[in-house]
């Protein structure tokens, strides 16, 4: 039975976010760590862009800046997403692809199953909706996105624990006559929240995902390893420059 | 995007998946060159001859519809 890492709750900024996860897959790789399961939250809160999208396009940077809100393009495809620090937990799992479904689609939906199982534990009963999403009565409470490189699946997502869809619109690019009562209503028709659910706390909604993702799992707690972490300190820089995330 | 006769450059954007990330640039590439007056079928058929053969997987997105999106940029 393979031996999980769990690394626990953390806070990062976004760009040591996205370099730990991609550390921690270049270790998996070269057989230096065990497959590893990782929940963090972004501090500041941030927006993080699919690895195919323009930055300059969908978010917008100058209020950003203003306000303190880290911008990152993603190592995964996808789309734009604002991560609020209070309004969120952000997991990652990393491990050899033998681990997961060989199909991307069924491996979605084993990872988000364990999060769907997670969610149970609060009395909340969600779905997945393919290709990697999670909702709940057809509103969005979890996207999820994943990479595959030499051998190693990568899967990071959110759940929605609070969502304030206005500010949300206000880091990114929507054009100003569809950022209406009118369109923040829709969206607000179209997602949900742990907390709009069932009204728990964070740390509720951490200890069932937590549950999710090990129930059944060989695991134990560990942390990022000093290798790991000089690393991720090396690929901060990439992470954090403008070559990178204004790339397209 | 730019072209006069052909494609000089493109960049594909979007909310989407292509497994592996590197290859999003050899599609661009396979772009350049194709006559502007190509058909939005004859683009697609250059794409999809593309990834016929190699293990490029796409996700929310098809040869169609990056040559719908590449003819409507050239509106």
């Amino acid at each position: 039975m393979t031996n999980w890492r769990v690394i626990q709750l953390e806070e990062h900024d976004a760009y040591d976010n996205m370099a730990i996860d991609e550390s921690i897959l270049e270790h998996i790789k070269d057989e230096r760590s065990s497959p590893t399961i990782r929940f963090y939250r972004w501090k500041p809160s941030a927006v993080s862009i699919g690895r195919f999208q323009s930055m300059e396009d969908e978010v917008n940077i100058e209020k950003c800046r203003s306000d303190g809100i880290d911008f990152v393009r993603r190592i995964t495809g996808g789309g734009a997403v604002y991560h609020d620090y209070d309004g969120e937990l952000t997991y990652s799992i990393i491990g050899q692809e033998n681990l997961f479904p060989k199909s991307i689609w069924e491996s979605y939906r084993m990872i988000c199953g364990r999060i769907i199982n997670g969610l149970k534990r609060l009395k909340i009963d969600a779905q997945f909706a393919p290709i990697n999403d999670i909702v709940i009565n057809g509103k969005k409470i979890s996207g999820n996105a994943q990479t595959r490189r030499e051998g190693i699946l990568l899967q990071h997502g959110t759940i929605l624990y609070k969502t304030d869809v206005s500010k949300m619109f206000s880091y990114l690019n929507v054009s100003k006559e569809k950022i209406s009562d009118k369109m923040i209503k829709s969206v607000e028709e179209r997602v949900t929240s742990v907390y709009a659910e069932r009204g728990v706390s964070f740390q509720e909604l951490y200890d069932a995902i937590m549950f999710g993702m090990t129930e059944f799992r060989d695991y134990g707690i560990g942390v990022i390893s000093s290798s790991e972490a000089r690393r991720a300190s090396e690929l901060r820089k990439t992470y954090s420059s403008s070559d990178w995330n204004f790339s397209r | 995007m730019t072209y006069w006769d052909s494609i000089d450059s493109v960049q594909i954007l979007g909310d989407f998946f292509i497994h592996p990330e590197e290859s999003i640039l050899e599609i661009e590439r396979t772009l350049v060159g194709i006559s502007a007056k190509a058909s939005e079928q004859e683009m697609s058929s250059r794409l999809q001859s593309f990834f016929d053969g190699r293990d490029i997987i796409l996700v929310g997105v098809t040869a169609e519809s990056i040559a719908k999106a590449l003819k409507m940029a050239m509106k």
